[in-house]
């Protein structure tokens, strides 16, 4: 009978139910919510390396944190209190600090950050490579780190790294990697996970003990919606469905700005994009070929119309605000008459004049900017195929030479702020390609960058220069089509403050930001 | 229906087209469905603009005088795009219908005229074929070959050509019987003859009606595929591919979805017009049910 | 009777058996071998033997169709390569999402289409009958995913009415949460007498429905209205109507009766037209069920998943189709010497 009652309650309401509610608005002010645009794929720690730094950060913490390049110290404290090197670089150590909790109520002490480390270095994935010059760690007492290198190494920079540097808990660690994919975390930052609908939410909730502490501004939860389109996050800002999001097209902005409880913002970023060409498939194998490719490219107007003043024309693979960036270096100059005339020096057959091209499908910017070149390049007599799709699929086809495109798409960003990141990530020798997309085997280059990276900590001005030269390399080569130095594009809602850039770390702090009352 | 063999074939025509030239939608139809062939036809005169043509300058465009249909993102023109896609969309129209004949009908023709063991085989096979919910086979064809508009196009006709076997083989089972294919035989005419000269001809017309119908329905299908990014790629315009690119804006510039979907709606609308036209003249079966 | 619900068993036993020959067949013409589909370009040696070894492939084409078989018989469709996780788990996860959708689009489109049918049939050339064969006609001419977004234009754009995408309101289910008995969302935030939920899921439902509603009304109009029409012409109605019985109770009581029959049969083809239909209106509203998971599976080169919803959705729509016969043959007596 009961249910009989609920159904006839059920049919009532189904008839006059009014479909009034829209925005569900019922975003409680302690609530922010982020559009995120990918589900998070490696919930270990000491795995992941892709779009899982919103969680990551808020979850997790380093030992030090790097700080935006304008502040007058370059680390914030934060699971270590201080820490010194010794005269030789070879040894650091760390002073942590006391009373902290993993999430699961384990401490954290140096026996903890050890295994971390040594955990995260063990099971080779994601970003373990940080910590190759890592020889040993010691544990003196509970609360004091040592780690020893065998060449002299920056583990300051290392151990605040986005990727690879994060403490967790022992106790959560045993259970493995599984345990993590599940949806499970055990850091020791403000925020611990409390649901994950795969494919749609992480929903991350106030960790009582946590050591900053926790003021009434604070927002006590955080959603990251799952959005990977770029309209729907616009449409979800605009109705307040979402605070903050995450993939602004560039041709919203201004549209955004337009309404007063928005805030649509450029923030300086160390990301830049390039199309990597590769050298060993044919016809980019052919160096004119593929010069011609990088002067059949509009730089001005990718830069200018498809990323609508968010970008700037790129020099070289290192974005020129970054330290060792080569000011020396030209950009290709946008000249399909010269475009031609390469591709008929290059010799290439004029039937093999195609090309294939992938890119991440859901990305405006690079369906815009391959549409512009593919137009181009028919005006130069080179059809360009396109492939778009979702990363995991095209990162997976490129690696492959057999299945991989002649151009790929790339936006790199730094692991920690060094030129070796994109020099040695980009484009030195692999055996097996993870991104040297490009497939670029060049030992002269390889050995270049090899030395500037070990004299990193000695002679800077030396590496710098090496540095350079190895970026003139890169140009003289046409190993990828160089074009965007990026502006991140972030929009939220206007009374969110507290807001923080920091392009080191491709993320929000959400301990750190409140909703103006 | 044996009397369908006797009364001579253009005679008929004539007499059909009499009746349907009197039914203003099948009218409206063929109205509409020529604009569809003119544009497809001389697309590259009608269009005002080059299709593929980037033009930052002018994006997204509303409609007005200088760009009736609006441009979209990249500032093309949406009129000289719908344009030039009615070419794409009837190359897809023929070229899957061509190929669900060119399977379907000596499925059909075999099964009909042997009948017995074969005709149950081949009979089970096309169900097999109609046991996927609409859809679903082109999808699982284009996952298996690769993406690309002539793999979808192909698979749509695997999916289709079941009716056409149907279809041909009732049409060979209701003469297979008659006086004049027994006396054909009994002179020793080869079956082979027999099934092209005296069966198939049986069939045209139900065939004719079924793929008017039809055309509208693979034109859908295609759109639909290259929607969910299985079917056409740029640099082919293909209007459902428009309204899938759309996607990222529409809502706040209506054009650039509107006129493409729109183009996909006259056009299926025309052609089902057509074929609810010849259906009800031709095949006299159906008269008077919609 | 009951040799022939066996005779339409093995039927359709047999005709699973081909859906699975092809759906095999569709797995061997790849190009590229049937690992590299089955675990992405870049597997580990372990990965490409243990696969081997799972496919069969190292025997006769014969007996890894057997592999086949058994394996798809234990309901093991492999592992999705976007996902991680077994297909099958996948597809038990999202099944009710597309249940959802298609029983709720299968009722309004029914609700609607017979009657709206049934009318144009009796009155034949009113302005109802006209009405109908546009919609009728018209119907069938937009594109699913077409309606859907124009849909999403009035309702979310313009009016700001309904939600643009997804099944619930995040923050409902997370302050709101409620069991999940059947998995739809409906039924469970109802018995729940959980209403906010309840509102939310219906709001969210109520999008992707209309779209569904409105891309195969016009099937069933069409068909209501011929069955109908067959009725009306079919001698003991004539009869009926020269024994001067009044036509009110020839068309709504006998004529009507007679076409509740076939209207079993309206039923399986709009259900299939359903299911793949359920594959554009998920992408298009982000609906968290199996046309959408196809569709990423798709994108992804999610060979394994793409087979596996194949294959489900085929059986499923067999199954409706088997239903639909057996409740014929059941409610039809005339049909059983046949």
């Amino acid at each position: 009978m009961i249910l009989l009652s609920r159904l006839k309650r059920l049919l009532a309401l189904a008839l006059v139910l009014p479909f009034a509610a829209a925005g569900t608005a019922l975003a409680a002010t302690n609530t922010v919510t982020y559009a995120h645009y990918g589900d998070i794929k490696d919930w270990d720690p000491a795995v992941a390396f892709s779009l899982e730094v919103p969680m990551l950060v808020n979850v997790y913490e380093p030992l030090l944190w790097y700080n935006p390049p304008e502040d007058d110290e370059r680390f914030t404290p934060a699971l270590a209190e201080s820490w010194s090197k010794s005269e030789d670089g070879k040894s650091w150590t760390f002073n942590l600090r006391q009373g902290v909790k993993f999430h699961d109520g384990t401490d954290f002490n140096a026996a903890a950050a050890k295994a971390s480390i040594e955990r995260t270095m063990e099971l080779k994935q994601g970003a373990y490579y940080i910590w190759s010059a890592v020889e040993s760690i010691e544990t003196p007492d509970d609360h004091t780190l040592v780690i020893n290198t065998g060449e002299p190494a920056p583990i300051d920079l290392i151990a605040s790294s986005q990727y690879g540097a994060y403490m967790y808990s022992p106790a959560a660690a045993e259970q493995g990697t599984d345990w993590f994919n599940q949806g499970n975390a055990a850091g020791t930052g403000p925020y611990h996970v409390r649901q994950w609908v795969q494919g749609q939410q992480v929903v991350l909730e106030k960790f009582d003990d946590y050591w900053g502490g926790w003021t009434d501004r604070n927002f006590d939860r955080v959603i990251l919606k799952i959005v990977t389109e770029n309209a729907t996050q616009v449409q979800m800002l605009k109705s307040g469905e979402a605070d903050f999001i995450s993939l602004v097209p560039a041709d919203s902005m201004e549209s955004l700005n337009a309404e007063p409880d928005l805030e649509a913002t450029l923030l300086p970023s160390w990301k830049n994009s390039q199309f990597l060409i590769n050298v060993q498939k044919a016809p980019t194998d052919n160096l004119k070929f593929r010069q011609a490719l990088t002067h059949a490219w509009d730089y001005e107007s990718v830069v200018k119309n498809v990323y609508a003043g968010s970008a700037e024309v790129a020099a070289g693979v290192i974005p020129a605000t970054m330290w060792g960036h080569n000011d020396d270096l030209a950009t290709p100059e946008f000249d399909l008459e010269k475009a031609k005339q390469l591709v008929e020096e290059s010799g290439v057959p004029k039937d093999q004049r195609k090309v294939t091209m992938a890119y991440i499908g859901t990305s405006e910017e690079y369906k815009n900017a391959a549409l512009l070149f593919q137009e181009n390049c028919r005006q130069i007599g080179v059809e360009v195929e396109l492939k778009p799709g979702p990363w995991g699929t095209i990162w997976d086809a490129a690696k492959n030479l057999d299945t991989a495109p002649n151009l790929q798409s790339m936006t790199w960003w730094p692991t920690y702020p060094t030129p070796s990141d994109w020099l040695i990530g980009l484009f030195r020798t692999e055996e097996n390609a993870l991104f040297n997309l490009s497939h670029y085997a060049n030992p002269e280059f390889d050995a270049l960058v090899d030395k500037a990276t070990t004299l990193e900590a000695s002679d800077r001005e030396e590496a710098i220069r090496l540095y350079g030269e190895a970026q003139q390399m890169l140009i003289d080569d046409a190993t990828a089509i160089f074009y965007a130095d990026i502006k991140s594009r972030v929009a939220r809602r206007a009374d969110i403050g507290g807001l923080r850039v920091n392009p080191a770390y491709n993320a929000v702090f959400f301990h750190r930001i409140h909703r103006e009352e | 229906m044996s009397s369908v063999a006797m009364v001579s074939e253009p005679g008929r025509w004539r007499t059909a087209w009499h009746l349907m030239s009197r039914n203003p939608l099948f009218v409206a139809g063929v109205v509409v469905f020529a604009v569809v062939i003119v544009c497809a036809l001389f697309a590259p005169w009608l269009a005002p603009y080059e299709p593929n043509a980037i033009n930052f300058a002018d994006k997204l465009v509303p409609p007005g005088l200088a760009h009736p249909f609006g441009t979209d993102d990249l500032g093309r023109d949406i009129l000289s795009r719908v344009i030039h896609g009615a070419r794409t969309s009837l190359v897809i129209g023929i070229t899957v219908l061509a190929i669900a004949l060119v399977l379907g009908i000596p499925i059909g023709l075999l099964a009909g005229y042997y009948g017995g063991r074969l005709d149950s085989l081949l009979m089970r096979l096309t169900d097999v074929f109609l046991a996927f919910p609409p859809l679903l086979l082109p999808i699982a064809i284009t996952a298996a070959l690769g993406a690309g508009l002539f793999n979808a196009m192909l698979a749509l006709a695997v999916s289709w050509f079941p009716w056409y076997a149907r279809i041909v083989r009732g049409a060979v089972l209701r003469v297979r019987g008659e006086r004049y294919i027994d006396a054909a035989r009994a002179m020793g005419a080869k079956d082979m003859w027999i099934m092209t000269r005296h069966a198939l001809p049986n069939s045209t017309t139900p065939v004719f009606v079924q793929a008017s119908m039809d055309f509208g329905y693979t034109i859908l299908a295609a759109a639909s595929l290259s929607f969910i990014g299985i079917g056409a790629r740029p640099p082919t315009i293909e209007w459902g591919l428009m309204v899938a690119l759309s996607r990222t804006k529409f809502l706040d510039y209506w054009w650039i979805a509107a006129f493409p979907g729109a183009a996909i709606f006259f056009t299926v609308l025309a052609v089902n017009l057509i074929g609810d036209g010849l259906r009800d003249v031709l095949d006299p079966r159906y008269r008077g049910r919609s | 009777m009951a040799r022939y619900v066996a005779h339409r068993l093995l039927m359709m036993v047999g005709i699973l058996f081909g859906v699975l020959i092809i759906t095999f067949g569709l797995s061997r013409v790849l190009p590229g071998s049937p690992v590299e589909m089955m675990l992405g370009a870049k597997p580990t040696q372990e990965q490409i033997a243990e696969a081997r070894d799972r496919l069969g492939l190292n025997e006769t084409l014969p007996e890894q169709f057997l592999i086949y078989l058994k394996n798809a018989a234990r309901g093991d469709f492999g592992t999705s390569l976007r996902t991680g996780q077994p297909v099958t788990r996948d597809i038990a996860n999202r099944a009710s999402a597309t249940v959802e959708l298609v029983v709720v689009s299968l009722g309004l489109s029914l609700l609607f289409g017979l009657p709206l049918g049934v009318i144009s049939a009796v009155r034949q050339d009113s302005w109802v009958d006209h009405a109908a064969r546009a919609v009728s006609i018209a119907g069938v001419a937009l594109p699913a995913f077409f309606i859907g977004m124009l849909l999403q234009m009035l309702f979310y754009g313009t009016l700001e009415w309904l939600p643009l995408q997804a099944r619930i309101g995040a923050e409902v289910l997370l302050d709101h949460p409620f069991e999940t008995v059947t998995g739809l969302y409906l039924v469970d935030t109802a018995l729940d007498g959980n209403w906010i939920a309840f509102k939310s899921a219906a709001s969210h439902l109520a999008l992707p429905v209309l779209t569904m509603t409105l891309a195969t009304i016009a099937i069933v109009t069409r068909n209501a209205r011929a069955m109908m029409v067959d009725v009306l012409g079919e001698d003991y109605i004539l009869t009926s109507r020269a024994y001067g019985i009044p036509a009110r109770t020839i068309h709504y009581r006998y004529a009507l009766k007679a076409t509740l029959i076939p209207v079993l049969t309206v039923v399986g083809l709009t259900f299939g037209y359903m299911l793949g239909g359920s594959v554009v209106v998920e992408y298009v509203f982000d609906w968290p069920g199996l046309g959408g998971y196809v569709v990423g599976a798709l994108i992804n080169n999610d060979f394994p998943a793409v087979m596996g919803v194949t294959l489900v959705l085929a059986t499923a729509y067999l199954m409706i189709n088997l239903a639909v016969d057996l409740a014929y043959h059941l409610v039809d007596p005339r049909l059983r010497r046949s």
